[in-house]
């Protein structure tokens, strides 16, 4: 019962880096633009592209941390107590995010404001993922200090980190990533077309760069990322797949098709997150010291488990079907 | 492990002058931190669970009567949907978090017993997000009546996941599904929890409430416009909003009065809080208005009805209604603010029921009336009256329930986070929330302009 929430864990957390993700990289897409006029009708393809989709695409973040607090409390108060400064981080990136994409879209009476909620909008789609993925390194790598006494030794340095900021730059390309990929396949012009695919392997260049970095680091700060990952079957033949998968990426990318390299990235993504979970799986999160909490010890009393199972089975069937409704309307 | 740790170092250096943020305790700058983000959520979620009824409402009445006036209300009021839509979801998202940083020695074990309609209003809620994109941007896209039940489908999703949230409040008010077993719950049904006691009553006393706030408002806003210059536009809305409002505030005391029962029974001491009611007698007298003095056990300056407080309570004048007197005054929540925002809450909605009243027999007798400067400006000046009884009636609910965060179960001071500084933290929300309040209303303002603009186009 716990490895069935799990998956749907997972599932959330897949469908969060990617609707959320391709929201955020949005964002990052657009600062890439200029003002010549193929750059000026990219952003309204952008403006357009996401303005239907994006709440939905946030909940996704709501659903993960409700079942994290239902099935899984105790990792719930541990990231909310060490953590505390990074989420309250990311939460400013969400709302500002939000509000600053709404705000810019209604409010059409005058350019100072546009331009005004345009930049907030920008640099919020690039913080929120980075802090992202500062939370997500400061997990595994036993950086948390549960026996320090000092303030900064408790709630500032396990996650202010060159691991946790390589880890954040990385999910910031990733998100970069992901949107160019699902923006090349929302036009029918070529100019664009090639506009946002030469970003997604801009884009995707760096990820990969930015993935060595993040091993790097770990390894120089002494985490057992790149060791567990290593001795982890299931890990490199994640990131062999990862690798593979980059051939019919790239070729329906440049072809006639682009709409279906989209699932060929999601497959990437998908790769490398089940790369980094694999590495360390069933651990959560590692305490600095030697105490691990484990998906399996730490999930909720069966009662509960059962009825979080019963609530997401029951949602999958009303929000699958209203989804693809959704993406249906407006994304063919 | 566990939220025990609290790092000792101080956070300022010895010698420092503190400024005057760090006064106040990290306990009340949570408790004030948590507030007022409640507090603005609830604003914007009100919006979001009543207007999309307004919206269909007009929206309806544009698909069967092709009036044009209908057409541009629906649209503009669909932007102010969007608008406090986006505004209310980030801020509960926020608000999901915080739950956990703010209160982990609560969340630890609540998470797990009350997490089941949390995991439903997040269903509701989805559901909301995916209708409202359908509506917002499907205009030209789906059929005339798909689309209009997209925008219907907002507010059902929007009434529903509030009831499944309020499950989990009425949780803390009403504790059950669970043994405490000293502090590691034991036998958790979750099915129990989320039906407690207090659940329904709360959640109806809610969504009532969100409509009769929601309608005076945007009433109240279209009435100030409408007195500015007399577009039909303006009177349409303010009638569509009225009507709903109007039959909130009708039902509103009704389900007040069943919920104040249900406190009677389950939380004594919150309702002789609410009635500044400090000696436990029969024919207890309903204290209106007044200045409780916690100190001297009496409540001043207030007009005593005989019997009444008895008879609401528990419906007969012989029953006893517990004063504050019979609890341990360590249990006594902050009884003046509680008394005062209950006092102010149903002195608002005896306001609002009248205003109600007198607008549905003007609709069935005087139509014309409606449009008279007099009425107008009576209902302009409920424009803010129904969202500062909602404000109210949580801090009657919230302060009352204090000190519990699980009544009769755990004190509030025990679930706090260890983490220092949250003074700063508070000050930052408050910053961010302050800003997001500025900007929305600023918007507001600036659609009626763009509003006005548009309807000039077609003139």
């Amino acid at each position: 019962m716990t490895s069935a929430i799990l998956l749907f864990l997972f599932i959330a957390l897949l469908f969060y880096l990617v609707f959320g993700g391709a929201d955020f990289g949005a964002g990052m897409v657009e600062s890439t633009l200029g003002k010549s006029s193929v750059d000026l009708r990219a952003r309204q393809l952008i403006s357009r592209a996401i303005a239907p989709v994006w709440e939905a695409n946030h909940v996704w973040l709501v659903l993960l941390v409700v079942i994290v607090f239902m099935g899984f409390p105790t990792v719930y108060t541990t990231v909310s107590i060490y953590l505390h400064l990074p989420v309250i981080a990311l939460l400013m990136g969400i709302v500002l995010r939000g509000c600053a994409f709404t705000f810019r879209h209604y409010d059409q009476l005058d350019d100072r404001f546009f331009e005004f909620y345009g930049a907030v909008f920008r640099l919020s789609s690039y913080w929120a993922p980075f802090f992202l993925g500062v939370i997500a390194s400061a997990l595994p790598t036993g950086a948390i200090q549960p026996e320090e006494e000092r303030f900064w030794a408790v709630y500032v340095a396990p996650w202010l980190t060159l691991h946790g900021f390589a880890t954040g730059a990385f999910v910031c390309s990733l998100c970069g990533f992901v949107a160019s990929v699902f923006l090349v396949g929302e036009s029918n012009e070529a100019d664009i077309r090639h506009l946002f695919s030469r970003r997604a392997l801009g884009f995707l260049a760096v990820m990969v760069g930015l993935g060595g970095v993040t091993f790097l680091t770990a390894w120089l700060s002494g985490f057992p990322l790149p060791t567990e990952f290593m001795n982890s079957l299931f890990s490199v033949a994640s990131f062999v797949l990862a690798t593979v998968l980059l051939v019919p990426f790239v070729r329906t990318l440049q072809g006639q098709q682009p709409k279906r390299a989209r699932p060929w990235a999601v497959g990437i993504v998908g790769a490398i997150l089940v790369g980094w979970c694999g590495a360390f799986f069933p651990v959560a999160v590692r305490l600095g010291n030697g105490q691990t909490l484990d998906w399996y010890s730490t999930a909720a009393p069966p009662p509960v488990q059962m009825a979080l199972l019963v609530a997401l089975l029951v949602g999958s069937l009303l929000i699958f079907p209203a989804l693809v409704f959704l993406m249906r309307t407006f994304k063919s | 492990m566990g939220p025990g740790l609290r790092a000792s170092e101080s956070f300022f250096p010895q010698g420092v002058p503190r400024p005057i943020i760090s006064a106040m305790t990290e306990f009340m700058a949570a408790r004030s931190q948590m507030a007022m983000s409640l507090g603005f959520h609830i604003i914007f979620a009100s919006i979001g669970v009543a207007m999309p009824f307004l919206m269909a409402t007009s929206h309806y009445l544009f698909l069967k009567t092709g009036n044009p006036v209908h057409r541009h209300l629906t649209q503009a009021w669909s932007k102010g949907v969007a608008i406090f839509f986006a505004v209310g979801a980030v801020s509960g998202t926020l608000l999901s978090f915080e739950l956990g940083l703010l209160w982990p020695g609560f969340m630890e074990h609540a998470g797990a017993i009350i997490g089941m309609p949390f995991s439903w209003e997040g269903t509701a809620f989805f559901l909301e997000a995916i209708a409202l994109g359908l509506f917002l941007y499907g205009w030209d896209r789906l059929s005339p009546w798909v689309h209009w039940s997209c925008g219907l489908i907002v507010g059902l999703s929007g009434v529903a996941s509030a009831l499944f949230v309020i499950c989990a409040n009425g949780w803390m008010n009403s504790p059950a599904g669970f043994d405490w077993n000293g502090g590691n719950p034991i036998n958790i049904d979750p099915v129990a929890a989320m039906f407690n006691e207090a659940a329904a009553l709360q959640g109806i006393h809610m969504v009532v409430g969100a409509f009769e706030a929601v309608g005076f408002a945007v009433a109240g806003v279209h009435g100030w416009l409408y007195l500015g210059r007399p577009r039909p536009i303006h009177l349409s809305a303010l009638k569509i909003a009225l009507t709903f409002g109007a039959i909130a505030a009708i039902l509103q005391p009704l389900v007040g009065d069943l919920s104040a029962k249900s406190v009677a029974r389950r939380q004594p001491i919150k309702l002789a809080a609410m009635e500044g009611h400090f000696n436990t007698q029969t024919h207890a007298p309903l204290i209106v208005g007044g200045i409780p003095d916690e100190d001297e056990r009496v409540t001043n300056w207030a007009i005593h009805l005989p019997g009444f407080l008895s008879f609401l309570a528990f419906g007969r004048f012989d029953a006893e209604v517990k004063g504050l007197n019979d609890f341990p005054r360590e249990l006594w929540p902050p009884v003046a603010v509680t008394h005062f925002a209950f006092q102010i809450m149903v002195g608002l909605g005896t306001v609002l029921m009248l205003v109600g009243l007198l607008f549905l027999i003007l609709t069935k007798w005087r139509p014309g009336w409606i449009s008279d400067r007099r009425f107008l400006w009576l209902v302009v000046g409920c424009t803010p009256l129904g969202f500062v009884a909602i404000e109210a009636g949580w801090v009657v609910t919230e302060v009352g329930r204090q000190p519990w965060i699980i009544y009769g179960v755990m004190k509030t001071a025990d679930a706090l986070t260890p983490r220092p500084g949250i003074q700063w933290t508070f000050a930052l929300y408050t910053a961010l929330y302050l800003i997001l309040s500025l900007v929305s209303g600023f918007l507001l303002w600036r659609q009626t302009l763009l509003l006005h603009r548009e309807l000039e186009g077609e003139e």
